[in-house]
């Protein structure tokens, strides 16, 4: 990390920002976690702590619960990156309706990660919360990160995060580039043996019956494999509609996952595309939406060049 | 309930059939209408034959309803048709409607409430009704638009369709089947022909397989359509409830209500 440490001169509730905070053990945690609600609570902020529930209690030993702090249960959204923006807007909808200051701790449940891939896209959803708070209200979140981790976690923390907290002291992130396109970890390949099978218009059913006969081997039946049918018939007609008439899905099973791969020739343009609740009166838009509070974990990559892959993984029981 | 089913003959038909029959090129109306007009009489039933009068003398000159000439709707029309053979002992009304391609901007929306008004008659009076038409005069994609409101199918050219909406006694109208990205206008189409007609549309969906994003937002505009209207789904799964609430339709100018 090549983060250089020039104090920023943001003043709090003057447009969105975007902090990361490096700690080592849980007393470093709960220091800086608690001078920043403090902060908050000084200035006439609310805050909204959205951490793991060991992390909750360390704090709610030291600032309990009141109008202006509020722990709230991430345990719905906390494994499932797609849908967190959504859940950042909820949390805070309440203060800003008020026209109050509002500050947020968020912190990922990094070390219980279900596997890579929820890894990297929950790193993604770091970089594009700048994105999706970039032209709405004024709110200030610390993302408290355990430099225990190790690894390429903190590098790619400070990537997303355009500040950094040190010593007390909010910092620019330097290796945070607002213009540069994310960069993403490559999938991983399709582990064998896998199916495949071409789609195009009037194949919906028969694809649902491919994703069944593959659900149906690994014990995956229920409301579980109706959501799965609805999210994958989601991706599909969007292959269908904007991908280019057609389609590959591909499933297999991984790690106690079912994994459903869709590859067409469209562009998603909008990274944000589906992450942010839609208009009861808006028309189309609700596929990728219902996407992402459907599937355990959704991967998006797409380019102009190479079109568009989702992968819907759904955990398989027992 | 009535049970949809497709039929392999004329044979199977039963009292309270809404049966929609796909013609070949090679079949004769007339023909068709003699075996109609046996079959009722063998089942002691009353039959009227709707479509164009056909020629002076013809044997089924009396029983033909012609839909130019009529004073009043053809639905007003059976409806008398059936309370008379009512009156005459029978013991019910057969109908076969020769359905003919009208005005092609009209067609669909016209036909659909034409066939949603006779598949009430049909389910409610217990007569039988047999729309039948022939393949060589319609497009494929109108005659399965018009398949979707008939419970029952007959013959070797019988129209598929993803889903279908039928009446369900009193109770309401039901749907069975798919309705997705493939088929959410005409499903749109369907409910808006039904709340045009009532304000409170039931919809039983126990029997609906599978009900996606595109179907849900044709829901929803339907809904709103018209003023005060009211569509109520019975029978929705979980799934489907959830994604109506997560696609943002579970608010109050949405006049729609999902019940298990």
């Amino acid at each position: 990390m090549t983060a250089s440490l020039q104090p920023v001169t943001t003043a709090p509730g003057s447009g969105y920002r975007h902090e990361l905070y490096p700690y080592a053990g849980g007393d470093e945690f709960v220091q800086g976690a608690l001078r920043f609600i403090q902060d908050a609570l000084e200035g006439g902020e609310a805050v909204v702590v959205a951490v793991p529930q060991d992390k909750a209690s360390m704090l709610r030993a030291e600032i309990r619960e009141d109008e202006a702090v509020r722990y709230v249960d991430t345990s719905r959204v906390a494994h499932r990156p797609g849908r967190l923006i959504d859940a950042w807007q909820g949390w805070i909808r309440k203060h800003v309706e008020e026209g109050r200051p509002v500050r947020g701790i968020g912190e990922s449940p990094w070390d219980q990660v279900r596997s890579p891939a929820e890894a990297a896209e929950l790193h993604y959803h770091e970089w594009l919360l700048n994105k999706a708070f970039a032209e709405g209200p004024a709110w200030w979140l610390l993302c408290p990160y355990n430099v225990a981790h190790g690894g390429s976690g903190l590098r790619d923390m400070a990537r997303c995060h355009p500040e950094m907290r040190k010593d007390g002291r909010t910092m620019p992130c330097g290796d945070y580039d607002p213009q540069a396109s994310y960069a993403f970890v490559p999938l991983t390949r399709p582990c064998d043996p896998y199916e495949e099978f071409t789609y195009t218009g009037g194949d919906l059913p028969a694809l649902r019956g491919k994703i069944t006969a593959c659900a149906e081997e690994h014990g995956l039946s229920g409301r579980r494999l109706r959501e799965l049918h609805l999210a994958a018939t989601e991706v599909a007609t969007n292959s269908i509609r904007h991908g280019g008439g057609h389609g590959v899905l591909r499933t297999w099973s991984e790690d106690g996952r079912l994994v459903c791969e869709f590859r067409d020739g469209g562009y998603i343009e909008d990274p944000l595309s589906g992450r942010v609740r839609p208009n009861p009166r808006q028309i189309g838009g609700r596929g990728l939406w219902l996407v992402h509070q459907l599937a355990d974990l959704v991967e998006i990559r797409s380019s102009p060049d190479e079109g568009t892959t989702v992968r819907l993984h759904t955990e398989l029981p027992g | 309930m009535r049970a949809p089913r497709t039929l392999t003959t004329l044979d199977e038909v039963d009292t309270g059939d809404h049966v929609c029959q796909v013609l070949d090129r090679t079949e004769d109306v007339i023909d068709r209408s003699r075996a109609f007009v046996a079959d009722g009489a063998l089942h002691g039933d009353k039959v009227v034959i709707v479509g164009p009068a056909l020629q002076g003398g013809s044997e089924f000159a009396q029983l033909v309803l012609d839909p130019a000439r009529l004073d009043v709707s053809l639905l007003a029309a059976v409806r008398r048709e059936a309370a008379n053979a009512g009156r005459e002992g029978f013991r019910s009304l057969r109908v076969l409607h020769h359905v003919r391609p009208g005005c092609p901007a009209k067609q669909t929306g016209e036909l659909l409430r034409s066939e949603l008004e006779l598949e009430e008659f049909a389910a409610d009076t217990g007569s039988l009704v047999v729309c039948a038409y022939s393949g060589a005069g319609w497009d494929p994609s109108t005659l399965e638009q018009i398949a979707c409101v008939h419970p029952h199918h007959l013959g070797s050219r019988a129209a598929s369709t993803a889903f279908r909406v039928y009446r369900a006694g009193q109770r309401g109208w039901a749907v069975d089947g798919i309705v997705d990205s493939d088929g959410a206008v005409l499903f749109g189409t369907v409910l808006c022909t039904l709340l045009a007609r009532t304000a409170t549309v039931r919809l039983l969906c126990h029997a609906l397989e599978f009900f996606d994003a595109a179907g849900m937002s044709a829901l929803a505009d339907a809904a709103r359509h018209l003023p005060d209207r009211k569509v109520i789904l019975e029978g929705t799964n979980e799934t489907v409830r959830l994604a109506w609430e997560l696609s943002g339709f579970a608010v109050p100018d949405i006049p729609v209500v999902m019940a298990p």
